[in-house]
């Protein structure tokens, strides 16, 4: 799950720089990829109505990213800050799956003493 | 019950690498797009008959993700001349835009078509985080060399947009 854990990370990073640069549609664009990913790792459903309403505030921010007023601001701004709960459990939970996981992946699982010595030196010790 | 894991070929393990790589460093353009082109790939990967075998409800968010396919296909074509136009009327990407009627109408086009695409798509991520589950590419990470490293260089669509405070 290395994998994903990389794209979480790395979507939320992109997020921070353009919330620096004040390119605040594209900030929130790339946190909620960061969001989505983390809802399908989890396996968490939200509502149809809080999915209506980030869609709708985000569309609102995209379309006048020119103008945006305060008070879409704030709500959007409110969520992103609520949703980061769930993105940080996401990380938690891929950091524990990565970390069982790494284990099986080195082959010598039954045999942790054969790490570092060539296959010949290991043939018939079984 | 585990699943099983199959084996990713090489080959198509770079080409996979390269569409996530672009698609997680991506800043100018639509990005899910190469997310998109990426399922694509682990799906002919894997197998159309063991996806649908291991993964719920297959059809279903299949069904979705060529919805999606469609929406991002309509605005990435609109992104791409918009580029385009871009810089052929500025080469040096330096100066300011010429207003240009022909620009101002893909620009129009772009918006409209981009705002389809919803912020929130789950079945998309579902599909794509079961595909990873299955293949051997979840333990692997994306080569630094797949990443857009000079992403911030050319800003087709940047250089005409303003930057905004929200405090207005």
């Amino acid at each position: 799950m290395q994998l994903i854990s990389q794209i979480i990370n790395k979507k939320l990073k992109i997020s921070n720089d353009f919330f620096i640069k004040k390119f605040y549609a594209k900030a929130i664009w790339n946190f909620y990829q960061a969001f989505c990913w983390s809802l399908a790792v989890l396996e968490i459903d939200l509502s149809e109505d809080e999915i209506y309403e980030r869609n709708i505030l985000f569309k609102k921010i995209f379309l006048n990213e020119s103008n945006i007023n305060q008070i879409t601001f704030k709500k959007i701004k409110k969520l992103v800050n609520k949703d980061t709960k769930i993105v940080l459990q996401a990380i938690k939970f891929l950091e524990n799956v990565t970390e069982e996981e790494a284990v099986n992946v080195s082959g010598y699982g039954d045999h942790p003493d054969y790490i570092g010595r060539l296959n010949y030196e290991t043939e018939g010790l079984d | 019950m585990t699943k099983p894991i199959k084996q990713c070929d090489p080959l198509i393990f770079t080409l996979i690498q390269t569409k996530l790589g672009n698609y997680v460093s991506e800043r100018l353009s639509i990005d899910i797009y190469y997310l998109i082109e990426a399922i694509y790939t682990l799906i002919n990967d894997l197998d159309e008959d063991f996806c649908k075998k291991n993964i719920p409800g297959y059809d279903d968010l299949i069904e979705n993700l060529e919805e999606v396919d469609e929406m991002v296909g309509r605005a990435k074509i609109y992104y791409d001349s918009l580029s385009d136009t871009n810089k052929m009327l500025n080469p040096s990407l330096n100066k300011l835009q010429k207003s240009d009627q022909v620009q101002m109408e893909i620009r129009k086009q772009f918006s409209k078509n981009s705002a389809r695409i919803p912020l929130i798509r789950k079945d998309i991520y579902k599909l794509a985080v079961s595909l990873i589950k299955l293949s051997s590419i979840k333990n692997h990470t994306i080569f630094k060399e797949y990443m857009r490293l000079l992403e911030d260089r050319n800003k087709p669509f940047d250089s005409i947009k303003k930057e905004v405070s929200p405090l207005k």
